[in-house]
């Protein structure tokens, strides 16, 4: 057996550069790329229309709260399921594991003489991998879901887990067809569904048994909610006389009424629809007809599956994930998952929520490989219907897997033992902006980078470390107040207050420039600015990478910067800084009494630049002389994990900015920090999605407010010699300000 | 054919009924009284044409009385084994519990094998339901499935008919189920036309 072999028998996965190499082939097939694309374009706004008049945020809470108690009480609804369910005649048989599930169901059908066997479809049935398991003991399973079967006839999994086939073109679905029933099939969508009708009709009335999976299962009634759009699912549960449901633990709820929020929800995020065509509730067996005419009572089997559930259960970090109604919402917003779909990003459950669901019902060294393909762009977070914190967990996996086996040794290095040594980092980057000038001759952004992986500079340019950092401009210790011109807005009289700044790495040695403009804000707003020069990284990069300890080392760091500096606001111009000190500090710090109050305390104070400059300015007038059209780019961490959107763009249009807002301004644009490092053929395509929209918008300008995200859109503007600027708000704000007051 | 006997709740429900379920691309017909409703249904079989169908059993649709307007458009017309002549009828007659107005659904006990069998495996299928029973939201109908010491063995949701975009996300219309879905919504299923009676 050569490698190649070895490798594709073990399926992708297996070693990192399985993963990439899945990746380049996702990536370049077309079809797919193009599905995915189209889709993620059309479903936000087909979401929204279904969810008119709706309250989305009422609902989640809602779905929260009933899933919240599943998973509270999960093993006393198991046991009041099964015995309601019983008692209206189903047989529950619970199943530790995939193998118990697999071995039950065989000899069900062992016992009954049962040879062949119609599924509808269920995630659950793929997880425990049963097709294979029947098959293997001379079994026929024919799956019934068109997507599914398609995927069956071709020996493929499911690239998503809602539309199983997205990355089949209706061409390869012809040509999978014709092999089947042995005819030349043309490319017609609405012939090849005919077809699929009929070759299943006859598969529905000769099985056996059906075999379907269910959406809910009620405790208090031994309910089952199955809902399908073809119709599938009726069949699979009319026809044989035999139905076999696998529900998964997290299905179960209390009531009956518990279902009334996740149906609402299900098919609006699913797919769009107000409901689907079929919804069904099986309690106990129903009637069954056979061809003479005769009825009786089915039998019912329900396979009651734990495998890696109660363990979910018990786990406080990943338990809530088993909220999840697999709707699949995250992986539709998802901007990596349009890019390369569920074959690459996910192992039988896909995308972002796949992840976690595969690190404890499935083989763990997939997860290992799949969590390092988040962006941590935290979109799937905005749009779950039950509320799920799936960035959070797939950081925890990061933590879990020390940042997995993709990460390079001498990243590893650099971010455990040099950038919590601050004196030692900084060091390093002081002696890089010195050795680089061979490279750079001077120009401030950087084409091509000699040596170092050609993938950095493919399709952006990257900036130049600058000369000399901030921390060395300044000097140390405080800038006066009324340093600029000796005029400020605040009413002379009023006592001045210290702001402090916290720049982070980028505005540090890469933009002090932008620094700059936020000091001289806080002057003309009245502050006596404070840039403690004990700060160092705010941590993010290292918790990101799973990297917890140099983080809270980090952390530790820069509390103690600020603790001493007397400052009643610490304002930052990166929104990654403000999201690691204001929420993850007191997550890292929350349970050590020594500094607690303190990571507490300093991410009360901690404010972004737009935010702050708005609320000082009030109702007083800024505006400059009127330049032009500019289109604003929300940064993933200021609009969604801190919910500022409004405040940058009401600042630049009272600059005098006239706003042209661009397609999708709160789609990533790919930085993702260390990720275009780690993955830059998967950050440069959503790169050039967001300059697509930049151009398209018309604005001579981009302004936004991450350093990170400039370093991504003014390299990728520059690439492809675009003349617009892209800008940061408080370069904008600051030099108006300062020319207004000094 | 708006009957004033319906009070306004149930009338704006029907409203909003037959405008979800059109865009879901089911049919809605609407009668005042079973004479009326009589008369459409000789309408839809003419236009259908159908040569075999099958009925499931109850009462509404037994005082429209199917079967005679089978006969009159020719078909023939079958209420028992249905598991034989289901997959090869034209079309499939059943009368609904419920109608949903937020979703344009409706709702049956479908314990009884003929139930399902009349509305999955012909290509049509022809519901009829009382206008009256059409509830608000798709919670007011799973309450009402649970009614009486919790749901039936068998209880079915159906909006529009069988669909699917497995294929490049393109709609398509009648997978497994029909393709079509026609609905007969009755104001006054009396048998002496007095809604009292």
């Amino acid at each position: 057996m050569d490698k190649e072999e070895t490798r594709e028998k073990k399926g992708k996965g297996c070693s990192p550069l399985d993963l990439r190499q899945a990746i380049r082939q996702a990536l370049a097939n077309q079809n797919l790329g193009g599905a995915l694309g189209r889709f993620a374009d059309a479903y936000l706004p087909s979401r929204e229309k279904v969810f008119e008049g709706r309250d989305f945020a009422a609902l989640r809470e809602e779905i929260r709260r009933v899933k919240q108690s599943t998973i509270d009480y999960m093993d006393a609804l198991a046991e009041r399921f099964t015995e309601n369910a019983r008692k209206r005649g189903a047989v529950v048989f619970p199943a530790p594991d995939a193998q118990a599930a697999c071995a039950y169901i065989l000899e069900l059908a062992r016992k009954n003489s049962v040879d062949f066997v119609v599924k509808s479809k269920s995630m659950a049935s793929e997880e425990i991998h049963l097709n294979k398991y029947l098959e293997k003991a001379g079994i026929t399973v024919a799956e019934t879901d068109l997507g599914e079967w398609i995927i069956q006839l071709c020996g493929q999994k499911p690239s998503h887990m809602v539309m199983p086939a997205i990355h089949l073109t209706r061409q390869e679905v012809a040509e999978i067809f014709s092999h089947e029933i042995k005819e030349r099939l043309e490319s017609d969508i609405p012939r090849l569904v005919k077809v699929a009708r009929e070759q299943l009709r006859q598969k529905f009335l000769t099985a056996q048994m059906g075999i379907s999976g269910a959406n809910v299962a009620v405790a208090e009634t031994g309910t089952l909610f199955i809902m399908t759009n073809e119709g599938n699912a009726r069949l699979v549960t009319t026809l044989p006389p035999i139905h076999v449901v696998i529900v998964g633990l997290e299905k179960l709820v209390e009531k009956l009424s518990d279902a009334g929020p996740i149906f609402e929800a299900l098919p609006r995020c699913a797919t769009a629809q107000h409901l689907t065509s079929y919804l069904s509730l099986i309690t106990g067996p129903a009637q069954v007809e056979n061809i003479e005419g005769e009825t009786g009572a089915k039998e019912l089997h329900i396979v009651l599956l734990d495998n890696g559930r109660r363990k979910m259960a018990a786990d406080p970090r990943f338990r809530d994930a088993l909220r999840c109604i697999r709707c699949a919402s995250c992986l539709n917003v998802c901007p990596v998952f349009a890019l390369i779909g569920g074959h690459v990003f996910g192992h039988i459950y896909t995308g972002g929520i796949g992840t976690i669901l595969t690190a404890f019902f499935g083989p763990g060294r997939e997860a290992e490989d799949l969590q390092t393909l988040c962006l941590g762009c935290q979109r799937c977070r905005e749009y779950c219907p039950a509320g799920i914190d799936i960035p959070q967990m797939i950081l925890d996996l990061r933590e879990r897997y020390a940042g997995g086996r993709l990460l390079p040794r001498g990243q590893k290095l650099f971010m455990e033992k040099v950038m919590p040594n601050r004196k030692l980092f900084h060091t390093i980057l002081k002696t890089a902006a010195r050795v680089q000038k061979p490279v750079t001759k001077g120009r401030p952004l950087v084409r091509h980078l000699p040596l170092f992986g050609r993938g950095l500079t493919e399709g952006r340019s990257l900036p130049a470390l600058a000369d000399r950092a901030l921390r060395d401009r300044l000097g140390a210790g405080e800038t006066a107040a009324g340093q600029i011109g000796g005029q400020t807005i605040r009413p002379a009289g009023e006592p001045v207050q210290k702001a402090g700044f916290f720049a982070g790495c980028l505005i540090d040695f890469v933009y002090p420039e932008i620094g700059e403009a936020v000091l001289d804000t806080l002057v003309c707003l009245g502050y006596a600015p404070v840039f403690p020069p004990a700060q160092n990284c705010c941590g993010f990069p290292l918790e990101h990478s799973g990297f917890r300890e140099a983080a809270v080392e980090l952390a530790k760091q820069n509390i103690a910067a600020f603790a001493g500096a007397g400052v009643s606001v610490v304002v930052t111009a990166c929104p990654t800084c403000a999201v690691s000190l204001k929420k993850s500090y007191p997550r890292l710090l929350g349970d050590d009494p020594a500094w607690a109050k303190q990571a507490a305390d300093l991410a009360a104070k901690v404010v972004d630049y737009a935010s702050f400059a708005l609320h000082q300015l009030a109702d007083r007038q800024i505006e400059g002389t009127p330049f032009g059209p500019v289109t604003y780019h929300d940064s993933c961490h200021l609009k969604r994990s801190l919910g500022v959107y409004r405040e940058p763009r009401e600042l630049l249009v009272r600059a005098g900015a006239q706003l042209q807002e661009m397609a999708w301004s709160d789609r990533c644009c790919g930085f993702g920090g260390s990720y275009s490092i780690q993955f830059p053929e998967l950050s440069r395509p959503i790169l050039e999605q967001k300059i697509a929209n930049i151009a398209a918008s018309g604005a001579r300008m981009v302004a936004m407010d991450c350093p990170g995200c400039l370093l991504q859109i003014r390299g990728g503007l520059d690439y492809r010699d675009l003349p617009v600027k892209a800008e940061h708000t408080a370069s904008i704000i600051g030099d108006i300000l300062k020319r207004k007051f000094s | 054919m708006a009957n004033t006997a319906l009070d306004s709740k149930a009338e704006s429900n029907y409203r909003l009924f037959a405008r979800m379920a059109e865009a879901m691309a089911a049919e809605v017909h609407r009668a005042g009284n079973l004479s009326a409703a009589r008369e459409k249904l000789r309408e839809i079989l003419q236009a259908l044409a159908p040569r075999k169908i099958v009925a499931a059993p109850g009462v509404l649709l037994a005082r429209l009385a199917p079967g005679e307007a089978a006969q009159e458009a020719g078909a023939a017309f079958y209420t028992e084994k249905l598991r034989r002549y289901a997959p090869e009828a034209d079309l499939g007659v059943s009368e609904m519990e419920l109608g949903i107005a937020e979703t344009g659904s409706i709702a049956q006990n479908a314990t009884d094998a003929a139930s399902r069998l009349v509305s999955t495996l012909p290509p049509v299928h022809l519901a009829v339901l009382r206008t009256d029973t059409i509830v608000p939201t798709l919670r007011d109908a799973i309450t009402r499935a649970g009614e009486g010491g919790g749901p039936p063995p068998y209880w079915t949701i159906i909006t529009g008919p069988s669909r699917t975009a497995d294929i490049e996300r393109v709609l398509t219309i009648g997978v497994h189920g029909p393709y079509r879905l026609i609905i007969l919504a009755i104001d006054n299923a009396d048998e002496n036309g007095n809604p009292n009676g």
